[in-house]
């Protein structure tokens, strides 16, 4: 443990990733590094390959080519390790469907070896926090899809970890939750922890990311802090002008108007 | 439009035809095409009718339990698919009829019905004959319509509370009369083939099933009447069920049904179990269990099937072989074990974040596999013991139970870490023969030892040996348990990534499904017959072996002693020189099936080195 804090090693170091389906490449040889201690948005266009890079940067999905280390920990030589440093909220949120968000959480505290007075005491908070107390007695597979995320987030944060990788986090979640969730992540900045998240909305991660990659056909077309990214405009027009869809393509659709 | 949705069901019956679902056809067809046959022989050998009457019964039944089969279960077109096309539901109800028309099955049953032209060319007349063409085809299209009927209803009622009762009444009712088999093949069929059985048949001719078999025959007496009332009969009854399809798909259409299992669940949490990664992943699985309607039917139906099986024989004086029926029972449900909760499903992501849970995870669903199974074993082998039915309870059936609890303990995590397949879709059916074709054969071998040496103690009537029997089973199945859950486990750790996308959910990705489908093709390519073919090896083992050994050698060896046992073998009801001749047709059928067989295995061994022999080749170009 200690040779991982004392290196400077990023958060998140990925290194020529790459994802083939068949003849489809999803993932073209992503490099990324998440410094230690920021806040990080991956962004792009749907099917750009957000979720194949953090689903092989987690562990969760084998790479074709290419590495991915936590704090120096690579994740497919060394999982043990890695996994412990880390928090993940996977596409596609599958969770055990007859048990209640309490009993879920649970399950995830226990799997990962933390005593059973501090899975309770964690889980009672945070299903307080994430305002999931009413449906105590509700098996999640009747969540609504917000509830769902919100156990997803809270699963990931179940056991401190220093690194957290979730993706789409604010998708469908009510903008209560959202902004409780945005602070509970900032928290864990705050407290030398790293979060790379992945999202659709540019105005959240204009407002809560430090740091910015910009992901397209499966290769980073930009990476940097912010500012550096959105140069002297929007998050959202250096995102349309970087992927290089035309946003006025719509246009040609004469027939949408009447 | 219908047009449209015909050319999309022979999209999808192409695909089925290929990969991992073919398996499942083909033993559909096999077991259709064998109906067939005995359709066609039923027909020519009684001009009556009476024998075609019952066979179409067993059509009309097939057809109606059929697709609450997973073999037989399709939901490839359902018409909430085409819920928000602008199509209305009564005309889009007429189309997906016209596709239900469309498929193997339908055609296969065509080739069974059309029996009834034998059975009008029997009777030696030519107006029997042409009456039989309409009333096949309109046979074909009740028992097409009740099917179709049947499926909807009880399809959408299985979304409710409700239909969760039905189903679980259903299912025992399915397992009673399942259970009956044995009386049935002592019974009836000898009786059936002596021509014993005129009520049978008279009632089986009263059915709706075999209106199509009294027309044929009345054309022959030329009696109009009754060959006219039976055709409008059936015309009726199918005008009848395509308004009530109408009236089932309008209100699938139109209603939304509740979640399936969906109640206040659990309370304050209470912890039964450690709280220990093991611990977890038991729990898990065990509430799962209390609280999932699926598992719940599954988990009554097997009990009530196992009761069955286990009780009845021996109450009917069968007690010698009622263990043997015990342990076959104990494999199947095991099985039903590996298919439900065995698998990982698609929330197994959770092991594969936290460090080293693919233990905990294996241990944890072998631990609930025992809490739930096993007292329920427990319970049936003591149950007649208690009842004094000795025999029953004997050693035995001990020496298989421990090992059989252990050895399903051991095997179903171990087999669904090698074979994963995506629970409840219907997809990747290859993998799911492969899993029951390696549990099958792996749990013989483990409760063989067991048995092996109680029945050696019985033999010999040495009580002792029976007695170890039982320790050697327990033995046996602990270590199966612990060396599969270790399998298991290393499995899953080097694998993991690759279970996870082969038991994904839906709603993914085109990309985990190309994942999904190359697990399964992986499979599959490592056979050269593919699934298929190793379903038919399979088939040709086993049929080949109950009609060389229990039709042919046993009764051969029967006749000789001049015993008296009848039991279920066919010879053994006929007249001497018939039956010698079932013997040696028998014997000469199965000795041919076990050489098809072994040539068969024989091919995909040669064909294995051929590829391995490639793939070692330094230069291959577009491989």
């Amino acid at each position: 443990m200690t040779d991982t804090v004392a290196l400077p090693a990023p958060a998140l170091h990925l290194a020529g990733l790459r994802k083939a389906f068949g003849a489809t490449v999803a993932v073209d040889g992503v490099g990324l590094d998440v410094p230690a201690g920021s806040f990080f948005g991956l962004v792009g266009p749907n099917g750009a390959g957000k979720t194949t890079t953090l689903s092989m940067a987690v562990g969760l999905l084998r790479p074709d080519a290419g590495s991915a280390a936590v704090y120096g920990v690579d994740v497919w030589s060394d999982p043990g390790r890695a996994r412990a440093l880390m928090g993940v909220l996977p596409d596609g949120l599958s969770l055990p469907e007859k048990l209640t968000g309490r009993e879920v959480l649970t399950y995830f505290g226990l799997l990962r070896g933390l005593d059973g007075a501090t899975v309770d005491r964690r889980v009672d908070d945070l299903l307080g926090v994430l305002d999931l107390r009413g449906a105590e007695e509700t098996a999640v597979g009747d969540y609504s899809t917000g509830m769902r995320k919100k156990v997803g987030v809270a699963a990931a944060l179940l056991h401190t970890p220093r690194l957290l990788v979730l993706d789409e986090p604010f998708e469908a979640v009510d903008p209560v939750s959202a902004a409780t969730i945005r602070t509970m992540l900032r928290r864990v900045v705050d407290d030398g922890g790293s979060v790379i998240l992945s999202s659709h909305v540019m105005a959240v991660v204009e407002q809560v990311c430090d740091r910015v990659a910009v992901i397209a056909d499966g290769r980073v077309v930009a990476a940097g802090t912010t500012d550096e990214v959105r140069g002297g405009g929007t998050l959202e027009d250096a995102f349309v002008a970087l992927v290089g869809g035309s946003a006025s393509g719509a246009d040609e659709l004469t027939w949408l108007g009447r | 439009m219908t047009g449209t949705l015909v050319r999309m069901r022979l999209a999808v019956l192409r695909r089925s035809l290929s990969g991992g679902r073919a398996a499942g056809v083909a033993l559909g067809l096999v077991l259709g095409l064998g109906l067939a046959a005995v359709t066609w022989w039923a027909a020519l050998v009684d001009a009556t009718g009476g024998l075609v009457a019952i066979v179409l019964l067993v059509w009309a039944v097939g057809w109606a339990v059929g697709p609450m089969t997973p073999i037989g279960r399709d939901e490839s077109m359902r018409p909430e698919h085409f819920a928000l096309l602008p199509i209305p539901p009564r005309r889009l109800a007429r189309g997906l009829l016209v596709t239900k028309g469309v498929g193997v099955g339908p055609l296969v049953t065509l080739l069974g019905l059309a029996a009834l032209v034998g059975l009008g060319i029997g009777t030696g007349s030519v107006t029997a004959a042409l009456v039989a063409v309409p009333a096949a085809v309109l046979q074909l299209a009740v028992v097409v319509l009740v099917a179709v009927v049947l499926d909807a209803t009880i399809g959408s009622a299985m979304g409710s509370r409700r239909g969760e009762v039905f189903g679980l009444a259903l299912v025992v009712l399915l397992c009673a009369a399942g259970f009956s088999l044995h009386y049935l093949v002592e019974g009836l069929v000898p009786a059936l083939v002596e021509g014993r059985a005129a009520e049978l048949s008279g009632v089986a001719l009263a059915l709706p099933s075999a209106w199509s078999a009294v027309a044929v025959t009345a054309a022959a007496r030329g009696d109009v009447v009754l060959v006219v009332a039976p055709l409008a009969g059936l015309a009726v009854l199918a005008v009848l069920l395509v308004l009530a399809w109408g009236v089932l798909v309008e209100r699938r259409l139109t209603t939304r049904t509740g979640h399936a299992g969906s109640r206040r669940t659990g309370g304050p949490p209470r912890r039964i179990l450690p709280a220990t990664p093991t611990g977890a992943a038991a729990g898990v699985e065990v509430r799962t269990w209390l609280r999932d309607g699926n598992r719940r039917i599954y988990a009554v139906a097997s009990t009530a099937e196992s009761a069955w099986l286990f009780v009845v024989p021996g109450l009917a004086g069968w007690v010698g072989a009622s263990w043997l029926f015990w342990v076959t029972l104990r494999l199947t449900n095991a099985y039903g074990a590996t298919d439900r909760p065995g698998a990982p499903g698609g929330d197994f992501w959770p092991v594969l974040v936290a460090p080293g849970a693919e233990r905990a995870d294996v241990r944890g669903r072998q631990l609930a596999f025992l809490l739930v199974a096993g007292p329920i074993a427990l319970v049936l082998t003591a149950a007649p013991l208690v009842a004094g039915l000795s025999g029953v309870g004997d050693p035995t059936a001990l020496a298989a139970l421990v090992a059989a609890l252990g050895g399903a303990a051991g095997l179903f995590p171990w087999i669904s870490a090698r074979l994963p397949f995506r629970l409840g879709t219907g997809g990747n059916g290859g993998s799911v023969t492969a899993a029951l074709l390696t549990y099958v054969p792996a749990m013989l071998a483990v409760v063989a030892p067991g048995i092996a040496v109680s029945v050696v103690g019985r033999v010999l009537d040495v009580p002792a040996l029976t007695w170890a029997g039982v320790a050697v089973g327990a033995v046996v199945g602990v270590a199966v348990a612990l060396a599969g859950g270790a399998a298991a486990a290393r499995r899953l750790a080097a694998t993991g990534p690759e279970v996870l996308a082969a038991v994904r959910g839906r709603g993914r990705a085109g990309a985990d499904r190309a994942d999904a489908r190359s697990v399964a093709e992986a499979y599959a390519a490592s056979t050269p017959h593919g699934p298929a073919g190793i379903a038919l090896q399979l088939l040709l083992w086993v049929g080949g072996g109950l009609v060389l050994v229990a039709q042919g050698i046993i009764p051969a060896v029967l006749e000789l002693t001049g015993s008296a046992t009848r039991a279920w073998f066919l010879a053994r009801y006929l007249p001497d020189a018939l039956a010698w001749i079932v013997i040696v047709v028998c014997v000469v059928a199965g000795s041919v099936a076990w050489v098809v067989a072994f040539r068969l295995d024989q091919a995909a061994k040669r064909a294995r080195a051929a590829r391995a022999e490639a793939a070692a080749e330094p230069v291959t170009v577009g491989v």
